[in-house]
């Protein structure tokens, strides 16, 4: 056990102090980064318009309650003012120092009319104004009827109409709702961008590490050290933790962004549109087990084709079934958004495939949960056993150097494993 | 104490192997020796278990050698390798971690092996920064720094210019005196017989020499003769059994069909008293080497 953590803590601190690990994380914060800030500066370049409120023949105490009421209305598109005189707020429009002016009578009831300079920097929408003033009419009026606030609320609650979606599957209703159905269709769509990417990087990564060190004969040196099997896993859960690593650092940088972003009213405003808690569902489950289950597939091809390279250069051949492999399952996902086919209903049962195909299927509504797990019974059934023969057959492919073709080596190094296992 | 008894070990048709045997004891040195392919390196891969023989057994101190044994073994590839952009500290501090040596322990003895070895360079520096020679003994640390008892050497001298041959032997002869058993390849008949103790040679898989280096060069009888005296290039040629004459200056290299002729040669070169040179010795290693590997052809 302890000869596995020194080879996994080994393939972590090589690769986490590598310039390619460093971008590979820090690219996609970077590039959010300098996004939000563009965003941010562009923001803050839009000021609300400056709007001098002047309320006319109305007694102090009165005045002042109105006063109180507009300014507190102010937000990012309005900032008020208050001037005492008409002529006060006229200097200021011509001075060019406020957009606009406000003039409320209460006499007999609450009216205005606004005046605004053409040249001004930000136009007032005047629906915003006039919701402003109804709600303080509102109140005004109510206080004339002597209604209790309880009354006011009950006479202006609307009507109440609730909307429920169904699907028509097997001849019987299931709730559906069209949000879930984005957002699951949205999930997936990221997760199959996101399973290609981390399947590429980090088979690349370990493919490139195994080739590498048995390349350079290192590989020799570390089996007659330790057993193939520790080493083998002791590099795929190094692999791991860098994996990890980067989710969590992501996390962090999320909840350092989202504490930024809540704050912003756009956001708030559009995170009062979205149900969150459509994505803690089954389809969501499986979708991440498909994750889990894919990159570790993957991981150990990549330790299958970088044990068959016999020199360094050869290192890119280690790569690519990998990453035709990955694209052929992008791909394949990527029709599926245009619709069910045979070809897509058999693919997703296929491991390496499946990982990226069975998601979207599902989301899209192709395939039903019962499938979808056979599916990764399949995958988990197909890891089991492929990580078993590859084990044995890395050990012996340290021995096999030719310079014949990759399905060649693979072959010898099969016999070699056979004639071994007698 | 490593026993090899009756290894045989085949690929498809072809015998690597043909019925191995030998002991090294702890404090012995056994030199491996035999051409390209004789299936040297099929016998290292046969005790470090990469491979498993056919038939025959492999035992460490009367057991065989597992992944337990593992912390024990010292092994030098025949092709050397280290990660080029790792520091030479933290190098050797990986392999001898891997042979279950404590982080502290090896960095603590790292300079000193440096010095031993004459390592130019510092131990923060990275390894692809090194010349070669300095990177193969910065490897050969990385063998030997857990003090293994059983060391496995692959052509160590390969490479090796004699300044650093002589550095690298010094570093063998001292795990030598520490108790270890080692065992190692080379084409250089030179160092095999400086510090082997022992020599197995082996021809397409067979042994065909097994012993110690000086009973080895005494069986083939002293039929070899190096003479500067009176006598003329055509005088000893009409010696009988003299089979070859080379000249190298005033020198002449004899070899004789028997070890009887030679004192025949001696006493017609001393009629006159003093001669400066009469040396009558077995073949070396080298013409050895070459007298068995050459068999078949000749």
């Amino acid at each position: 056990m302890h000869k596995f953590w020194v080879v996994c803590g080994q393939v972590y601190k090589k690769n986490v102090r590598s310039g390619s690990w460093l971008f590979l994380v820090l690219s996609p914060l970077i590039f959010v980064g300098i996004a939000g800030l563009i965003g941010y500066f562009v923001s803050q370049n839009v000021q609300p318009a400056k709007v001098a409120v002047v309320i006319e023949n109305t007694e102090a105490p009165a005045k002042s309650v109105l006063n109180k009421a507009i300014l507190k209305t102010s937000n990012s598109d309005i900032k008020f003012q208050t001037r005492d005189t008409q002529s006060a707020a006229e200097k200021a429009l011509t001075s060019e120092k406020i957009d606009g002016i406000l003039t409320v009578s209460t006499k007999p009831e609450i009216a205005a009319k606004y005046v605004e300079r053409s040249n001004a920097d930000n136009n007032v929408d005047t629906t915003t104004l006039t919701a402003t003033l109804s709600q303080l009419k509102l109140q005004q009026t109510a206080a004339s009827l002597k209604l209790s606030p309880e009354a006011l609320t009950a006479l202006l609650s609307p009507a109440k109409v609730t909307k429920r979606t169904v699907a028509i599957e097997n001849g019987k209703q299931v709730a559906k709702n069209d949000t879930t159905a984005a957002v699951n269709k949205a999930f997936a769509g990221v997760l199959t961008v996101f399973i290609l990417m981390i399947t590429m990087v980090y088979g690349s990564m370990l493919a490139q590490e195994i080739a590498t060190e048995k390349g350079s004969r290192i590989m020799e040196i570390l089996l007659s050290s330790v057993s193939a099997t520790t080493q083998f896993f002791g590099k795929l859960a190094g692999m791991f933790l860098l994996l990890l690593t980067q989710i969590v650092a992501y996390v962090i940088a999320g909840a350092i962004g989202w504490v930024w972003l809540a704050k912003l009213d756009f956001v708030k405003s559009l995170l009062k549109q979205i149900d969150f808690s459509v994505l803690a569902s089954q389809t969501t489950l499986i979708a991440v087990l498909f994750f889990i289950v894919g990159v570790m597939t993957y991981a150990v091809l990549a330790a299958l084709t970088g044990s068959l390279v016999s020199n360094q250069e050869q290192v890119n051949t280690a790569v690519m079934p990998i990453s035709m492999l990955g694209l052929a399952g992008y791909m394949l996902s990527f029709m599926a958004q245009t619709g069910d086919s045979p070809l897509l209903r058999i693919t997703s049962f296929i491991p390496f495939i499946n990982a990226t195909v069975m998601p979207v299927q599902l989301a899209l509504g192709h395939a039903g949960f019962g499938m979808a797990w056979a599916s990764l019974g399949i995958s988990m059934i197909f890891l089991i056993a492929f990580t078993w023969v590859v084990v044995g057959v890395y050990r012996s492919n340290v021995l096999v150097y030719s310079d014949a073709n990759f399905m060649k080596r693979l072959r010898t190094s099969f016999s070699i494993w056979r004639a071994e296992r007698k | 104490m490593l026993e090899v008894e009756n290894l045989v070990k085949t690929f498809g048709t072809m015998t690597a192997v043909d019925h191995e045997s030998f002991t090294i004891k702890p404090g012995e040195i056994m030199g491996l020796i035999g051409q390209n392919g004789a299936g040297k390196t099929t016998t290292f891969r046969m005790i470090l278990n990469f491979l498993t023989p056919d038939s025959g057994a492999i035992r460490w101190n009367g057991h065989p050698l597992t992944a337990k044994d593992y912390d024990v073994i010292g092994y030098l590839p025949e092709e050397r390798g280290l990660y080029p952009k790792m520091k030479v500290a933290d190098q050797i501090t990986y392999f001898a971690r891997l042979r279950g040596m404590k982080a502290a322990d090896v960095k603590a003895q790292i300079p000193e092996w440096l010095d031993r070895f004459q390592v130019k360079g510092k131990p923060t520096d990275k390894v692809k920064d090194l010349s070669k020679g300095n990177q193969q003994k910065v490897q050969l640390i990385a063998t030997l720094i857990h003090m293994p008892k059983l060391v496995i050497l692959d052509e160590p001298f390969s490479g090796l210019d004699p300044v650093n041959a002589s550095v690298l032997q010094s570093g063998i002869e001292m795990l030598r005196d520490s108790g270890s058993a080692i065992i190692y390849s080379s084409h250089d008949m030179g160092n095999v017989e400086a510090i082997s103790d022992h020599l197995v040679m082996l021809k397409n898989g067979k042994m065909v020499l097994n012993g110690t280096v000086d009973a080895i060069r005494e069986s083939f009888g002293r039929t070899k003769l190096y003479l500067e005296s009176g006598l003329s290039a055509e005088q000893l040629r009409d010696f009988d059994g003299v089979e070859k004459l080379v000249a190298h200056g005033n020198e002449f290299e004899l070899t004789l069909a028997d070890p009887t002729v030679g004192e025949r040669i001696f006493a017609a070169a001393t009629v006159n008293g003093y001669i400066p040179e009469f040396r009558q010795q077995p073949p070396t290693l080298d013409e050895i080497f070459r007298m068995k590997a050459g068999a078949e052809h000749a």
